[in-house]
C-alpha cells in the first residue's frame, strides 16, 4: 500500500484548500460584517479600516493561495497572515466596543 | 516522487526553522489535517469577534448598554488569543509529528471552553437582570 498523497482516496489537498477558502471568506466576511457595524455607530475611520483590511487581506491570502502546495514554502506565510488578519478584526472588535461605552458614558 | 526525495531540498527554505529544523518529513496527509485543524481553530476565534460585533451592534439599539460592550469587548479579545492560539498550537503538532512524539494536548480547549462558559453566563445573567428591572 502507498502512504502519502499517492495512495490517498480521501482527496486530502482538496479538502485542506476548501478549508482554506472558507477560512478566507468567513474572516473578509466578519470584517466587512465590522465595518458595517462600525459605520452604523457613527465610526467612518474604522469602519474605512476594517473595510480596506477585508479588501488587502482577501486579495493577500487568495494570491498566496495560488502557490499553495501540500510541501510548498509558503504554508506558514499565509497561515500567520490569516491569524494576523483574526487578530486585528478581534482589536478592531474590541475598539468598536470601547468606542461605544465611551459614546455611552459622554453622550 | 517519494516523500524522502520531495522534503529534502526544500527543507533548508521552509520556515519556521524551530518546526522544520527538526525531525524527518512526515506522511503529507497528517501535515495536511494539522493545518485543517489550525484553520477550524481560526474560524472557532472568528466565531468569537463575530458573536461580540453582534453584540456591539445589538447593544447599541436603544440608549446604549455598557455592559453588553464590556461583554462584546471581552469576546473579540478571546477571539484574538483563540487566533494566536491556532497558530502556536500548529507549531507544536507538526513539531510532534516529525519528531514522531505524541501529539501535545490542546493547551487552549480548557480556556476556550471557560470563555464560552463564561459567555453564556453573562448573558443569562443580563437577561434575569432585564426581565426582573
Amino acid at each position: 500500500m502507498t502512504t502519502g498523497i499517492d495512495g490517498d482516496p480521501g482527496a486530502q489537498p482538496q479538502r485542506t484548500m476548501l478549508s482554506w477558502h472558507r477560512t478566507v471568506l468567513a474572516v473578509t466576511m466578519g470584517a466587512l460584517v465590522a465595518s458595517m457595524t462600525a459605520q452604523r455607530l457613527g465610526h467612518p475611520v474604522l469602519s474605512g479600516l476594517a473595510a480596506l483590511a477585508a479588501i488587502a487581506g482577501l486579495g493577500g491570502a487568495l494570491r498566496r493561495l495560488r502557490y499553495w502546495q501540500p510541501t510548498a514554502s509558503s504554508r506558514w506565510s499565509v497561515l500567520v497572515q490569516v491569524t494576523v488578519a483574526v487578530m486585528v478584526l478581534s482589536v478592531i472588535g474590541a475598539a468598536l466596543a470601547v468606542a461605544n461605552i465611551l459614546d455611552t458614558l459622554n453622550p | 516522487m517519494t516523500d524522502a526525495s520531495a522534503g529534502q531540498p526544500e527543507q533548508d527554505r521552509r520556515r519556521p526553522r524551530s518546526v522544520y529544523g527538526v525531525g524527518t518529513e512526515p506522511d503529507v496527509r497528517f501535515s495536511l489535517a494539522n493545518e485543517r485543524t489550525a484553520l477550524a481553530w481560526l474560524r472557532t476565534g472568528l466565531a468569537l469577534v463575530a458573536g461580540g460585533v453582534a453584540l456591539t451592534t445589538l447593544a447599541s439599539f436603544g440608549a446604549g448598554n455598557a455592559f453588553l460592550d464590556v461583554v462584546a469587548g471581552l469576546a473579540c479579545i478571546a477571539g484574538g488569543v483563540l487566533a494566536f492560539a491556532a497558530l502556536s498550537g500548529w507549531q507544536r503538532r507538526e513539531r510532534a509529528l516529525r519528531l514522531g512524539e505524541p501529539l501535545p494536548a490542546p493547551r487552549i480547549l480548557p480556556a476556550l471552553v471557560i470563555a464560552v462558559g463564561l459567555f453564556a453566563l453573562l448573558m443569562v445573567g443580563y437577561v434575569i437582570v432585564q426581565l426582573v428591572t
